[in-house]
């Protein structure tokens, strides 16, 4: 009898062993393989950039590994031996901001966790900051010197567009607005030293070149980099001394203008919309995140039961988007499954694939008017011009902004992120809207007094009159 | 017996699926805990915690997205690698920590190695080219007739406008009896015109002494670098200053980059007595060593002296000038020093690179830190003299700008201070026997 008793604990024993050891592999297996994988988590709310959205994301492999050892090392040897404790997670966030940098696309960079988290606010329709969304733009112009031109790059940060109610909107600033300084500091656009190296080719008199060495010294010296320069328009003030207005140089056209611009959240509502001359379905979404195509298809609903005979898009000024929304609101309008095209990178080729809709497509069968502005920019242009090319639609307004940039929204597990272009969008005949912009098929110059009143708003009036022609036809 | 082995037999073919059950509910515990977190964020809305980043991953992970998805062509893995590691050692916010990629690392050997020749010339950075600040006694850029002043605009034809002046002085620089093309802009000529320059070996003098007050006997001994060679020129100069009666030593360190710790230790060992600390070397950990006057050195003066720094005294200019300060042999005039106090350590990592750590720093005997840091946007620290004197922006160390050399005017004027309070006489050095300090 006892020796049962034992005899049957030696096998459960056994058997609890057997558990440990199983449950023991598992975790190390699991420890091998995670550290392929942990660190990175692709936002889902961005497309990936290859797979049908569905599809789970291939985790890509470094094609030199040697490179990640070396990496580690120097990161190794830093955090050892350097002669004060090391902050490691600045020596990472470091690393990580120059790899993007190094890409030299604006549209591909580190975000520090407080980056990141702005972003996901700006993106649910919190913009903190002047409420303006930038971009930088690099140009290639000439220097002109005496008689000489020289070749000069530039990095200009501009203003993409301003949103509804904002700061920034309040003050008078326009999408297409270059901004120059903020409170008298120079926002580093060029090499400052290019007209001294260009009067030194020209030989000319040294007092001459000595005033323009020190100008660049003395602009050089009260400056801002770009990334300074954006982290200070799109932040609240921190405490009561920053909270007065930041004053803005701007070029605009030929003109410097100085603007003072306060700096608070912005909370932008997603989506307006109403009835025009009972027989127009106004829709003017402010953003095109997930709130908004929500409310979108509410919306569309209520204006079709209140005898929509025609709608009007408005994408004029909107510029936060994700591609997601987008293309749940084009699965309302479009009549064709693919609505676009994506051109990416395999190796060193470039292939397009189809830009699909996520569900079948039940269009609203009206006719539809897209209105669009310079401050149209990346997922709302490829939504205008997707409708524009799967609808019975017109575009009214002027060329939007030209960046066809397909970004993924990378995240870190302590927060921090960086964004990366993966893409470029097309019209789904292969149409190039990037640096050119969607081309109205009517332009309409003149600017709104009231936005989205007939009687105030001139795109809107060419709109409305193309669509009294469209209802008669059907 | 059966029985028994009959229950074995059921228990191995247990094995596999206890074995299999430990392993799924390992799994499925990891997943639970993993999707913690987001739980949490669901329920109550919190943020979600961050965990600390591994580094290895984060970067494996982003760099392989960049290679797998980046629209754009990437840059090569190397240069994109190189890239990180120069952004993550300039997080330290110390220039000296630094990443040498390939390139960066053959330099350097090649400038640590061996005697380099070259022309001859202290140069500086000037718009357009590199400056002769002033051509060598003896070297080859004197003898072919350079002046200061002269603006180097190319060599050998290649243009120096965008180059910075430490690739321009590699440019110069060469093997011994070859030739160097340069092309030079000087003021008051209206063309740039070429000289072509035998590089040879330049021996570059480190100690230049001046009478600077021939009715008092004042002497500025000028130390321009901590080289090998520079503790037997000091003592040289020393012997020529006490031959001639010196009444006071004004010891220039003024302009003075540093060199060997050795030199500075040797330096230091002529005006403080033996076995008193020159430096302090400290690690993270705290104390790794301590540096002391060495013995048969000492020539003690017994004059008035006073020392002259600037922003150009660095390195070991700042240990000698710290350390006669807390040993009270001279007074420090003129404007913060350097402000570099710093042991870098050089490993050699693969793929032919290397990483310049900093992993020490040297303390003045009373324990000051020679380090300046950066405080928004601005170098502050390093040594602050006990007397302040600012010079003209524009004044240049040469003979010609003497006048307005506010520094030496006014160490001129301690000095004669002193010697008015001292009896005559007794400020006069001192014979004393050569041969001790001949090394």
């Amino acid at each position: 009898m006892r020796t049962k008793v034992v005899r049957g604990g030696l096998r459960l024993l056994a058997l609890a062993a057997l558990f440990a050891g199983g449950w023991l592999t598992r975790n190390i297996v699991a420890s091998y393989s995670e550290r392929q994988d942990s660190a990175l988590v692709v936002q889902r709310d961005f497309a990936p950039a290859l797979a049908d959205a569905r599809a789970p994301m291939p985790r890509p492999k470094v094609s030199e590994p040697s490179m990640v050892e070396l990496y580690y090392r120097v990161y190794s040897l830093v955090r050892d031996e350097y002669v004060e404790p090391v902050d490691t997670e600045k020596l990472t966030h470091g690393s990580l901001e120059a790899l993007l940098a190094s890409l030299n696309d604006p549209r591909s960079q580190f975000l520090r966790p407080e980056q990141r988290e702005q972003l996901t606010r700006a993106l649910q329709g919190e913009i903190e900051g002047i409420g303006a969304t930038l971009t930088v733009v690099n140009r290639k112009t000439t220097l002109r010197v005496g008689n000489e031109t020289t070749p000069l790059e530039q990095s200009l940060l501009q203003v993409v567009a301003v949103a509804p109610n904002s700061p920034a909107e309040k003050a008078g600033l326009k999408p297409g607005d270059f901004i120059d300084a903020i409170d008298g500091q120079w926002v580093i656009s060029e090499d400052p030293y290019a007209e001294v190296v260009a009067l030194q080719r020209l030989h000319s008199p040294r007092e001459q070149i000595r005033q323009a060495g020190e100008r660049a010294r003395q602009r050089l010296q009260n400056s801002l980099t770009l990334s300074e320069a954006i982290q200070r328009l799109s932040q609240n003030p921190k405490n009561s001394q920053e909270a007065k207005p930041l004053q803005l140089t701007v070029k605009r056209g030929g003109q410097t203008l100085t603007l003072q611009v306060a700096r608070a959240t912005t909370k932008v509502r997603p989506l307006e919309y109403r009835l025009l001359e009972r027989r127009w379905g106004y829709l003017r979404p402010h953003l095109l995140n997930a709130a908004a195509s929500r409310e979108f298809a509410q919306a569309l609903r209520t204006l079709k039961q209140g005898g929509a005979k025609g709608l009007i898009i408005d994408l004029r000024g909107v510029a936060i988007g994700q591609q997601e929304p987008a293309l749940q609101i084009l699965s309302l309008l479009a009549t064709k499954r693919q609505v676009a095209l994506v051109e990416y990178r395999e190796g060193k080729r470039y292939k397009k694939r189809p830009l699909i809709l996520p569900t079948a497509p039940q269009p609203a069968n009206l006719p539809i008017a897209v209105l669009v502005d310079r401050g149209t920019y990346n997922v709302a242009e490829l939504t205008a011009l997707a409708i524009r090319q799967t609808a019975r639609a017109r575009i009214f307004g002027m060329p939007t902004y030209g960046d066809a940039s397909q970004t993924n929204l990378y995240q870190f597990r302590d927060g921090s992120g960086f964004t990366l272009t993966v893409g470029r969008y097309l019209g789904i005949d292969g149409t190039q809207f990037h640096q050119r912009g969607v081309q109205p098929d009517e332009r309409v110059a003149a600017e709104p007094r009231m936005r989205g009143q007939l009687g105030g708003d001139p795109a809107l009036e060419r709109a409305v009159k193309w669509l009294s022609t469209q209802e008669k036809k059907s | 017996m059966r029985e028994r082995g009959r229950a074995w037999i059921y228990t191995l073919l247990l094995t596999p699926a206890v074995f299999l059950a430990g392993f799924v509910g390992a799994e499925g515990y990891a997943r639970f805990a993993h999707s913690a977190p987001s739980l949490r964020l669901a329920l109550w809305g919190a943020t979600p915690s961050r965990e600390p980043l591994d580094p290895k991953d984060a970067f494996r992970s982003a760099l392989a997205e960049i290679e797998a998805h980046f629209y754009g062509t990437p840059p090569p893995i190397d240069k994109l690698t190189y890239n990180s590691i120069s952004g993550m050692l300039a997080a330290t916010g110390d220039p000296y920590t630094r990443f040498m990629d390939p390139e960066a690392f053959r330099r350097m050997q090649e400038d640590t190695q061996g005697s380099f020749t070259g022309i001859g010339a202290l140069l500086e950075d000037a718009p357009g080219g590199a400056r002769i600040v002033r051509p060598l006694p003896n070297s080859p850029a004197e003898k072919a007739g350079l002046k200061a002043g002269d603006i180097i605009i190319a060599v050998d034809g290649k243009s120096l406008e965008r180059v910075a002046l430490e690739d321009a002085v590699r440019l110069i620089r060469g093997p011994q009896y070859t030739e160097v093309k340069l092309t030079i802009r000087r003021n008051g000529m209206e063309e740039p015109f070429t000289v072509t320059i035998r590089r040879d070996i330049v021996e570059s003098p480190t100690v230049d002494v001046y009478l600077e007050d021939s009715e008092n006997k004042i002497y500025r001994i000028w130390l321009q670098n901590f080289s090998e060679k520079a503790p037997a020129l000091l003592d040289r100069a020393l012997n020529e200053i006490k031959q001639n009666g010196a009444r006071a030593l004004i010891l220039d360190l003024r302009a003075n980059p540093g060199g060997l710790l050795e030199s500075s230790i040797e330096v230091a060992s002529r005006f403080i007595p033996p076995d008193q600390v020159v430096v302090s070397i400290v690690g993270r950990e705290g104390l790794l060593g301590r540096r002391y006057t060495l013995r048969g050195r000492y020539r003690d003066l017994r004059i008035p002296m006073v020392v002259l720094i600037n922003g150009g005294s660095a390195s070991a200019s700042e240990i000698v000038a710290g350390a006669l300060r807390d040993h009270k042999v001279a007074p420090l005039i003129g404007e913060d020093s350097f402000g570099k106090g710093l042991v870098q350590t050089v490993s050699q990592t693969s793929h032919n690179t290397a990483v310049a750590i900093t992993t020490a720093k040297y303390l003045t005997p009373n324990g000051t830190d020679l380090n300046a840091k950066v405080v928004d946007g601005k170098r502050v620290g390093g040594l602050k003299p006990d007397i302040e004197v600012k010079n003209p922006e524009d004044w240049r160390m040469t003979e010609e700008d003497k006048a307005r050399d506010l520094q030496l005017k006014k160490a001129l004027e301690v000095l004669r201070e002193k010697l008015q309070a001292t009896q005559p006489g007794e400020g006069v050095l001192r014979a004393q026997n050569d041969t001790e300090v001949n090394r």
